[in-house]
């Protein structure tokens, strides 16, 4: 039995690490010991603290589940768009890549925090001029947007990396079976170059995930705006503040865990 | 036997200012097997590039398969299909299993089902003498199973010419022999095929025809008997004697 259960243990790490809720409090203690031998953890944090800073209020998700959700949609999104607008920039058709670049290199150059601002500030207003249109902005819907405008940005620039990777001779492969461009790509070239580009892109997602800390600023109460609202009333920073150090580095190390697993599996199919 | 598959008239291809090919003439007749070579840099392989236009040539006439590949309107993936190609450097799907890289033409190209295309795909492997290794991936096996990989890969478009561009120049020399096995089974099957290869026993013994190309142009054709034994010209000479000394 005992076997058993180190075997699973063995096979689900991640699983394992992320799960044992004793490796937080180890953590948080040997924080305590070290750094700040005063701190009062279990003062600090109560389950209702906890409960609000993971998943908000009754009423209205907040916290660390909604930071998990701003970072999915944000993901697919800029998943999405990245890859088409890197194809675009990569295909080198004018009427695509022109316009695909010119938004990535914009993109590129700017301040996160600055275009969070902009589109939840700036964008109503440009609607409202233009389009004659009356928007009211979201900050949850803002915060969609502008992550998946970057994202995207930075994604594309991963996806035509990733196609310019693959070798000449695959795609001349392609063609001497009598495939057209098209099949080509779809068949041989794009299934190869996201196999390549898994590390790079989970990575991109690593940090896309660390970053939606940003949105505090325009008021979205995700994890960190959580933790921030707790600690303005009981100004217990130093606890506050390591609790949901530990959670992020437990999060984003866990998806990079995973990834280096997906990694491992699609080694083989990635050189011959 | 007499028709002609692939014909070659006053090809000229210009990379710039580099003169590539000049006033290449060349034709394979249904059923024949040709082998061209040459010093390296001679424009052999820019040829047979050509016939299935992975290279485009800048003037000239050239039919394959009774199509006109200079005319802008010729379909040049239906050319392609009947065209097969096997490369230096094999390039195998990386991301498809054996088996997958086989079937990938007819079923994608051709549209043919896969349990048809699996059941091609295995009867293949038994001819090129791998088919245990079905459902690894390229990567898994050795540069001369993946080079008969290739080759199966190629026959099974069911091409009317196979071209092979210098099919054994990467490989390790212990593996060359299997993959000229399979290639010399081909020539008794009476597929037409052109090679590119510095393999001068695999030219010797099935050729019916030699090209000897250099700086672009075709300098000798003729008979292996005829080439190994007296070849005309200085440079086939040089060539020759080069090979037999090392």
């Amino acid at each position: 039995m005992n076997d058993k259960l180190h075997i699973f243990f063995a096979k689900h790490k991640v699983l394992f690490i992320l799960l044992n809720l004793t490796y937080i409090i180890v953590l948080a203690k040997s924080f305590q010991l070290i750094a700040y031998p005063n701190a009062d953890f279990s003062s600090a944090l109560t389950m209702d603290r906890i409960y609000f800073m993971l998943f908000g209020l009754d009423d209205q998700i907040g916290g660390l589940l909604l930071t998990f959700y701003l970072a999915f949609v944000a993901i697919i999104l800029s998943f999405i768009g990245g890859s088409i607008l890197g194809i675009a920039r990569w295909s080198e058709i004018k009427i695509f890549s022109i316009p695909a670049t010119l938004f990535i290199e914009l993109f590129r150059a700017l301040p996160h925090i600055m275009v969070i601002f902009w589109v939840f500030f700036a964008l109503p207003i440009f609607f409202g001029l233009v389009f004659n249109m009356k928007v009211t902005s979201s900050a949850l819907t803002s915060a969609i947007i502008a992550f998946t405008l970057f994202e995207s940005a930075h994604i594309a620039e991963i996806v035509r990396a990733g196609l310019n990777s693959i070798p000449k001779g695959q795609f001349e492969a392609a063609k001497t079976l009598g495939m057209n461009s098209w099949q080509a790509f779809i068949y041989i070239i794009l299934p190869q170059a996201y196999r390549r580009m898994i590390p790079s892109i989970v990575s991109q997602f690593v940090s896309l995930f660390k970053d939606t800390s940003l949105v505090y600023v325009i008021g979205v109460v995700e994890f960190f705006r959580a933790a921030t609202i707790i600690n303005n009333r009981i100004y217990m920073s130093f606890e506050i503040l390591s609790f949901i150090a530990i959670i992020y580095f437990l999060c984003a190390f866990t998806l990079s865990k995973i990834a280096g697993q997906l990694e491992k599996k699609v080694e083989k199919q990635i050189n011959s | 036997m007499s028709e002609n598959i692939i014909e070659m008239k006053h090809i000229e291809k210009y990379y710039d200012q580099f003169h590539a090919l000049k006033d290449i003439n060349f034709s394979v007749k249904k059923g024949e097997i040709v082998v061209v070579c040459g010093p390296s840099g001679s424009g052999k392989s820019t040829m047979i590039r050509c016939i299935n236009k992975l290279e485009d040539f800048t003037s000239g006439s050239l039919i394959v398969d009774g199509k006109d590949l200079a005319d802008k309107s010729t379909d040049i993936n239906k050319v392609r299909q009947q065209t097969g190609m096997v490369f230096q450097h094999f390039n195998l799907f990386p991301h498809k299993t054996i088996l997958e890289n086989i079937t990938i033409g007819p079923i994608k190209v051709k549209k043919m089902s896969k349990e048809d295309a699996d059941k091609l795909g295995m009867e293949l492997l038994e001819k090129v003498k791998i088919p245990h290794q079905a459902n690894k991936y390229p990567g898994e096996l050795s540069g001369g199973q993946q080079q008969r990989v290739a080759i199966a890969r190629t026959l099974a478009m069911q091409p009317d010419v196979i071209l092979f561009d210098e099919p054994t120049s990467a490989l390790d020399p212990e593996m060359i022999g299997e993959v000229l096995d399979v290639m010399k089974s081909l020539a008794q099957e009476n597929y037409t095929l052109v090679c590119v290869t510095h393999e001068m026993g695999f030219a010797k013994e099935v050729a019916d025809r030699i090209i000897f190309m250099a700086d672009g142009e075709i300098l000798e054709e003729n008979t292996p008997e005829e080439f190994f034994k007296n070849p005309q010209t200085p440079r086939a000479q040089q060539f020759l004697s080069e090979i037999i000394n090392h």
